[in-house]
């Protein structure tokens, strides 16, 4: 068994709300109640985080013919927001740039599962962060696939990294009762590649512009 | 043909080099082999192609031609564009049959939604007999062997029917070690089809042993997908009855001795060749991890080769397992991105761990 649990605690996973520490971590991975696939090395669990890796699937934004992304249309005649994006893969090794301004998705090698009771956030690790990248995303509890991250890159100067390398931390949260992922229709499920905005999937859109004439 | 047909050729392969050029492969081999045929174009270009006699004319068109048909599968085999995940698997059953370093599995697709195919190949004999020319005339070599499988560009990401790949490949291995057409030999003493029925016996054969190659390792699931696309397809000169294809591999799955096998296998062991078997580990579909909504883990690669039977038997009831809450697009996408992340994991940590050691 390669969970190794530190014994600075002896945390029952189901004893508090709040912040998970290594050992819950470890506890929940072992009991299959959240999933990290690939962990490829055990010390990506850290204290309150593990870190994630990036993953081999990119889609970067370009500006294209169009003067604007439109997110208030979804249909034939218009074009779709993924025709924004430029898709492109990696190996695990291989070179990926991160250009100045250019906001970019990728998928973390890791495929996540979260109990219906955890929630978590994504941050960058702090040697990138320093770099002038920047992210913020929330996953939300039930959640299963890679996560989808978006980065940018705030600073002047384009900046190269390795796909696979530990990029990202994730700090879970326990709530106190369960949340159903499933309740509602889901855009994004098991997702293994980033996906652009589904901005203009919204259902909200037709209500919104029918107010418009009233 | 006079030597326009070589400056013609030379002038239309230049534009080709100059779009193939940009291209960035992960895999330094499709690089390599890049590099050898621009070394090839290079010196046919700088030669005095309008001295050819008619014969040698005859020989640099036909190397052009491969020149060309190799770019095409280049360029359509960038990590952008080639599905890896099924190639890394195509990859793993290829060193079942042929251990050997000096193929290349390459990809091409194809706007036509049915076209799975294997190109032509050349011969062991005819590549030699190329490397010779190629090296006596300009002293150049073409080190490695391009397996060109097409498929449809809008399934290049569709896992349920990519086992047809596993039914392509298998042609590939039938040609390089002649197996159809030693069964052809030893049925009509003949080592080429002369008439109809040498010709329906030869394709048939050829037939059968890409649908038993593909059932060792996707157990079912290729004739799965046979009997959506192809239902009740009657015998043809060139095609066995899907009927009766999809008999012989469940038979062949259920262990059944059927004569196709037998003979087929009675050959491979003369020829101290690997034999038609199971090379698949089942996995019970009420433990896997696909129906908890993440990847599967593997053993070993006979349980990867078996992720796309898993596949086709959860989204052929999805109507009634844990996916039936879902829409039918997000079901099959599902089913789709969950084989593919268990690949791919399977291989990341297999690389993982080389590099370890």
């Amino acid at each position: 068994m390669w969970f190794r649990k530190t014994g600075k605690t002896q945390m029952n996973s189901n004893s508090k709300t709040g912040l998970l520490i290594k050992d819950e971590i470890l506890d929940l991975l072992e009991k299959k109640e959240l999933i990290i696939e690939p962990l490829l090395e055990i010390d990506q669990v850290g204290e309150i985080t593990v870190d994630l890796r990036i993953g081999t699937d990119f889609l970067s934004l370009q500006q294209g013919r169009n003067a604007f992304i439109d997110t208030t249309t979804n249909n034939i005649k218009s074009r779709p927001i993924k025709s924004h994006y430029t898709q492109t893969r990696r190996k695990i090794g291989e070179y990926f740039l991160f250009h100045p301004n250019q906001p970019v998705l990728f998928s973390t090698l890791e495929y996540l599962k979260l109990p219906p009771n955890i929630y978590a956030d994504l941050n960058l690790r702090s040697s990138f962060g320093r770099l002038g990248l920047g992210l913020s995303t929330i996953i939300q509890p039930g959640y299963c696939g890679c996560a989808s991250v978006e980065i940018t890159n705030r600073g002047n100067t384009p900046i190269r990294v390795l796909s696979g390398t530990r990029m990202v931390q994730i700090r879970f949260y326990k709530l106190d009762s369960n949340s159903e992922y499933f309740n509602k229709v889901r855009k994004y499920t098991c997702q293994v590649r980033p996906v652009p905005s589904k901005a203009n999937e919204d259902s909200e859109l037709v209500k919104l512009k029918s107010m418009k004439s009233k | 043909m006079d030597y326009k047909t070589i400056e013609l050729n030379l002038c239309q392969l230049e534009e080709s080099f100059a779009k193939s050029r940009s291209n960035i492969y992960s895999d330094f081999r499709k690089e390599e082999h890049f590099q050898e045929l621009y070394a090839l174009f290079q010196k046919i270009k700088e030669n005095d192609y309008q001295k050819f006699d008619e014969q040698e004319i005859l020989n640099h068109n036909y190397l052009l031609n491969v020149i060309f048909k190799s770019l095409e599968y280049l360029d359509n085999s960038t990590l952008n564009v080639t599905p890896y995940e099924i190639i890394s698997c195509l990859e793993f059953a290829l060193n079942d049959w042929i251990k050997d370093d000096d193929f290349i599995i390459v990809t091409s697709l194809s706007n036509k939604k049915t076209d799975f195919y294997l190109e032509t190949t050349l011969s062991e004999e005819s590549f030699e007999l190329l490397n010779q020319f190629i090296n006596n005339k300009y002293g150049l070599k073409i080190s490695k062997k391009l397996i060109q499988i097409s498929l449809p560009k809008i399934l290049s990401r569709d896992y349920l029917s990519s086992v047809v790949l596993y039914h392509e490949l298998g042609h590939f291995v039938d040609n390089q070690l002649n197996i159809s057409k030693k069964m052809l030999l030893k049925k009509y003493s003949i080592n080429q089809p002369n008439d109809d029925e040498t010709s329906r016996y030869l394709n048939h054969t050829m037939e059968y042993f890409a649908d038993l190659f593909a059932a060792q390792y996707v157990n079912n699931s290729s004739n799965t997908y046979l009997g959506y696309i192809a239902p009740e397809h009657p015998d043809s000169q060139t095609h066995p009855a899907t009927r009766s294809r999809i008999n012989v591999s469940l038979d062949f799955l259920n262990s059944k001795s059927i004569e196709i096998v037998d003979e087929f296998n009675k050959l491979l062991h003369l020829s101290s060749l690997p034999l038609l078997e199971i090379r698949h580990s089942k996995i019970d579909i009420s433990y896997c991890n696909l129906t908890k909504l993440y990847p599967q883990n593997f053993e070993d690669v006979s349980e990867l080769h078996y992720i796309f039977q898993l596949g086709w038997d959860i989204w052929e009831d999805a109507e009634n397992n844990f996916l039936k809450e879902f829409s039918s697009r997000q079901r099959y996408n599902i089913v789709n991105n969950l084989i593919e992340k268990s690949i791919s994991n399977y291989v990341v940590q297999k690389n993982w761990e080389d590099a370890n050691e």
